[in-house]
């Protein structure tokens, strides 16, 4: 792929608009319909203890779900190439990074700086900064640079993470910072880094994740309970242990939609950063491989749009919005499943949250664009081409 | 889901409530209830289900109203440990009330509970025993059946959401709780009274240490009445004097061994009858004095009583022509009869911490204690082997087993174990238990027994002296057992009683004047209420018809009959018990109703109690104190809890059965 990337660099690239990609698009929209129905689920019970209305979190997602449904509708009319603009780019980036400063002001929620509180909602800026720092990245990477170069290429996008993670970390956000460099690393990957120079990076990432995880005791506590779910069943493991009831509970094919108990709040944050594990309940393992199904198809379709995107900063942006859909959907469901330690990070279209909601919608407009200006391929036509 | 997952996840589903099951009741073998239930409630506390933030405040609510220490229900409230705990028992509907009312979550609730009542007081206290404040039994047979009375407790188990809500669409499975099985005795509570009644006054006439009774059906070994008085009542035994409590609720008659004395000849007589060693017609010589092996023993009248039959040995109770039966059965032959009679073992009856007594193995004793055994030294036994083992002497020669436990039967009426008489063994022929009845009834008509004798029944009976000895085992002088065991009616006997008196300190100490007088008192009043009709000796009389005549003139014609007559009251007589026509014995008493006039009726019934002082008391027991005596509890209802200060009827006070006492209750140092 190094070399094709290459080869389109030195081609005068035109752009030929097509068609909209309906196949994405309805899949986009179905897994946000089965994300509704799963979190008015999930939220039910906790709504009516919480707020004395079982439909209060619905209604709030569904406008989200709508906000999301104009930005993903009007973004896919915005050419991509505008966000090669240098200046709106830079200004992009300037933004995001004083809101997740701004972010530090406002008094915390659960022990953590991550919102500005706008009344009607609250504002999560770092949702916003995963895409502005793929845009970024992908900037940085197309404007002919030899990413083969360690001082050229790689560690400008290291500022700009670096620089982007300061205030997440401050928040303090770690998961965050962790989502910002695997896509990082994945666009870098997709970039034409050199090998070595990834593995340097690797490196790199493991000191520095290992150094933030010992500066703050209850990320070690989150670790070791982790690796010993039972050294603290009402603390620091109590809520993959209740995640573990769930998807037990659920076994192979679920307890059917809307019987979960653990949904009673005893799973704690039922309707967000757990919500797979209510899915897992109610639909089971085959319920689950369905939704893994879906999000795959989602990343092929990333991929596939990545691929033939004539122009490399299409190409990379295509990837870099598929990547953080997928980094996030591991994370997510890894960590209800107790694969992964825990962190907090939302199923993307179907965890509660009005940021991540519109933010991924929209995210997915800039794709549903990207894809317009594809390379159309017969299956004839693709062997003679290469 | 894993077993360990699994086990979680249901503990964090559901809430489980036990549903105490009921104790079973203990009645007498006609129906009378020695034991039962009182409703009251108890408050039961599910610590995970409440708020961080209200354990305190629930905390102090709770050890406030129901005067218990905070620190300690902070403790139980923050448990992490139990998902139940049972914070106080036997709590009263007001205080339930109360509790429910101060609305302090799902992490508290209250449920129903029972408290035993014995209706009967301390009639049977020590058969009976009593049960501790978890309804479990702690003596007699609430202890030793506690496994059939106590049952099983029942559950409800509810789904809740995480605070311990009950979910509106969960499903709630309730475990029925099995009420625990009623114990049926084969005492009558009526006998059983007018055992306790001879007891007490026999402890107060011979102003005694205590005394001990009990009375057995010796065709079948059914005990009917058991008693060691001073007893106490179960309803409130005195718990904070543990030494106290053990030696008032002890069972003595099974528990505790004796040296019998002459009661004892009873067995030497049956044992050298059936052996043959002696006839009636054998005649014995006492010169005051046996000499065994170069050793004098004395008999109890040092001057002896000369010749004698065997009838008249036994009349005089003579130590020295028992000791003489004794030395000629020989050890091997007397010891046979020892242990046939069941002496040295366990009577297998069944009642808590049953003695077997001291029977020395023949291989160590001599001839000298083998004579002193003859008339009941030597030898240790329970009162309750004594008289297991006179029943079968008396009874036509067979060794039943005693019991007590007449049925057990299950809360739906089905019984579960029904005890029958057990034969063991025949111990002696018929003709030599016929042999022995003759001779003791002479015993009770001429010998030492006289003052056993009952008008119109033939009884027989054998007097016992016995020395105590301290604990050195040396005698110890002016310590006496005084006791007698009497049976009747002769022919055909039914009723066995013995009664010991344990140390009287009065100035002649004999089992003929301190015990016998109540045996007599004891089986009259059982053969009367038991029906057995007077037949022998006396003058008999038919008994006229009185009804329709006044109480006074009714009384005056039974009294020409020579008959006595007891009346209620002076009105004109509607029936007369026995009735007209029957015969009875002169001097019998003849029971005469008379008519209850309606208007009257409520003064009639009405009977006055004196009102008992309330102060200091909880409603609980005030409540329990006034329901006692037929007063009915009236409490101010904002505060139920705390002590009574005031009450509206001062203590002493005269006032109807029904009367409403009203009590003002609080907590000590609260202002009025």
């Amino acid at each position: 792929m190094e070399t094709a990337v290459r080869k389109t660099a030195k081609r005068t690239v035109t752009l030929t608009r097509h068609g909209f990609d309906f196949p994405l698009f309805i899949a986009v929209v179905a897994i946000c319909a089965f994300g509704l129905v799963m979190m008015y689920s999930a939220s039910y019970y906790y709504g009516i203890t919480s707020h004395g209305d079982g439909l209060y979190f619905l209604k709030r997602q569904a406008i989200f779900f709508g906000i999301g449904m104009v930005g993903l509708f009007l973004l896919s009319f915005v050419k991509f190439t505008f966000y090669k603009n240098g200046v709106i780019n830079i200004l992009a980036y300037l933004g995001v990074l004083g809101l997740t400063f701004l972010t530090l002001a406002f008094p915390p929620v659960n022990e953590a700086k991550r919102w500005i509180p706008l009344g009607f909602f609250n504002l999560q800026p770092t949702e916003l900064g995963k895409f502005v720092l793929v845009i970024s990245l992908a900037n940085i990477m197309s404007r002919r640079v030899n990413m083969q170069n360690l001082i050229v290429g790689i560690v400008p996008c290291l500022i700009v993470l670096v620089v982007l993670c300061i205030p997440t970390i401050m928040q303090p956000n770690l998961s965050m910072v962790v989502l910002y460099a695997l896509t990082t690393y994945v666009m870098l990957y997709l970039g034409g880094t050199k090998r070595s120079h990834r593995l340097l990076l690797i490196v790199l990432g493991a000191v520095v994740l290992a150094a933030l995880i010992m500066l703050k005791g209850y990320r070690s506590g989150r670790i070791t309970s982790f690796i010993n779910p039972e050294s603290d069943p009402t603390g620091s493991s109590y809520q993959s242990i209740q995640s573990r009831i769930a998807f037990g509970n659920g076994g192979l094919f679920g307890q059917g939609l809307n019987f979960s108990r653990q949904k009673l709040n005893f799973l704690p944050e039922r309707e967000n950063d757990y919500i797979s594990a209510i899915i897992g309940e109610e639909l089971g393992f085959v319920g689950m491989l369905g939704l893994l199904a879906a999000y795959f198809f989602l990343v092929w379709r990333g991929i596939t749009i990545a691929a033939r995107c004539p122009d490399k900063f299409g190409k990379l942006l295509a990837g870099g919005i598929t990547s953080v859909l997928a980094i996030q959907v591991v994370l997510n469901i890894g960590v209800a499943s107790g694969a992964l330690p825990s962190t907090g990070q939302t199923l993307p279209f179907i965890s509660y949250g009005g940021t991540s909601m519109i933010v991924f919608l929209s995210a997915f407009g800039i794709l549903l664009n990207v894809s317009r200006y594809t390379e159309v391929v017969s299956k004839n036509a693709k062997r003679s081409d290469e | 889901m894993g077993p360990d997952i699994q086990r979680r996840a249901l503990s964090q589903w559901t809430r489980t409530t036990t549903i105490s099951a009921s104790r079973g009741e203990i009645l007498d073998c006609e129906g009378e209830v020695l034991a039962t239930n009182g409703n009251v409630f108890k408050v039961v506390i599910w610590p995970k289900q409440m708020g961080d933030s209200d354990r305190e405040r629930i905390a102090a609510e709770l050890s406030r109203l129901l005067n218990l220490d905070y620190t300690t229900v902070l403790k139980r409230c923050t448990s992490e440990q139990y998902q139940e705990i049972v914070l106080k028992r036997q709590i009263d509907a007001a205080t339930r009330d109360a509790v429910d009312a101060l609305k302090l979550g799902a992490g508290v609730g209250t449920v129903s509970d029972s408290k035993r009542y014995y209706p009967m007081g301390s009639l049977l206290s020590q058969v009976i025993g009593f049960t501790n404040v978890d309804n479990r039994g702690q003596a007699g047979l609430e202890l030793s059946y506690d496994e059939y009375l106590s049952g099983t407790d029942g559950k409800q188990i509810a789904e809740t959401d995480s605070s311990g809500n009950l979910l509106a669409y969960g499903t709630r499975e309730y475990i029925e709780p099995i009420n625990g099985d009623k114990l049926i005795l084969t005492c009558s509570s009526v006998m059983e009274s007018y055992l306790e009644r001879a007891l007490k006054e026999a402890v107060e006439v011979n102003n005694a240490k205590s005394a001990q009774g009990i009375i057995m059906d010796c065709r079948t070994g059914a005990i009917l009445a058991i008693s060691s008085q001073p007893g106490y009542d179960p309803n409130d035994p005195p718990r904070s004097d543990m030494e106290l409590l053990n030696q008032l609720s002890r069972n003595r008659i099974a528990a505790d061994v004796y040296e019998p004395g002459s009661t004892f000849k009873i067995i030497t007589l049956s044992a050298a009858l059936d052996s043959g060693a002696v006839t009636k017609n054998s005649s014995f010589f006492c010169p005051g004095s046996s000499n065994v092996n170069g050793e004098s023993i004395h008999c109890w009248r040092h001057a002896g009583h000369g010749s004698q039959d065997l009838t008249e040995a036994a009349e005089n109770s003579c130590n020295c022509a028992f000791m003489n039966m004794a030395l000629s059965m020989g050890k091997e032959k007397f010891y046979d009869y020892l242990y046939a009679f069941g002496l040295g073992s366990s009577t297998g009856s069944g009642l808590i911490g049953e003695a077997s007594g001291i029977v020395t193995h023949e291989k160590y004793i001599t001839d000298n204690d083998l004579a002193r055994i003859g008339f009941g030294q030597s030898i240790a036994v329970t009162p309750l082997q004594l008289c297991s083992a006179v029943c079968a002497a008396v009874n036509g020669g067979e060794l039943h087993r005693p019991y007590i436990i007449d049925r057990i039967v299950d809360d739906k009426g089905a019984t579960v174990f029904s005890a029958d008489t057990t034969p063991i063994r025949r111990v002696i022929s018929e003709s030599a238990s016929k042999q022995v009845r003759e001779i003791l009834q002479s015993v009770v008509d001429n010998g030492t027994g006289r003052n056993c004798k009952i008008e119109g029944y033939a009884v027989g009976g054998k007097t016992g002296t016995a020395q105590k000895y301290d604990e050195y085992g040396r005698v110890d002088q002016g310590r006496y057992i005084c006791s007698f065991i009497g049976f009747a009616p002769v022919n055909d006997p039914r009723f066995v009683c013995l009664i010991l008196v344990d140390e009287p300190q009065v100035s002649s100490i004999y089992g003929s004047t301190v015990a016998a007088p109540f045996v007599k008192e004891v089986l009259e009043d059982v053969l009367r209420y038991s029906g057995v009709k007077p037949t022998e000796g006396g003058e008999t009389v038919e008994i006229p018809d009185v009804s329709g005549m006044s109480a006074e003139d009714a009384r005056a014609a039974l009294e020409e009959l020579g008959l006595s007559a007891v009346c209620q009251s002076n009105d004109e007589i509607i029936s007369q018990l026995p009735a007209a026509g029957e015969t009875v014995v002169k001097g019998y008493q003849v029971m005469l109703f008379t008519g209850i006039d309606p208007e009257d009726e409520e003064t009639e019934q009405k009977s006055y109690v004196k009102v008992p002082d309330l102060k200091g008391k909880t409603p609980l027991e005030a409540y329990d104190m006034l329901r006692k005596l037929g007063l009915v509890l009236v409490t101010e209802t904002d505060d139920p809890a705390g002590f009574c200060y005031k009450q509206d009827i001062s203590p002493n006070n005269v006032v109807e059965v029904g009367r409403e006492i009203k009590a003002f209750f609080r907590f000590e140092g609260q202002d009025e």
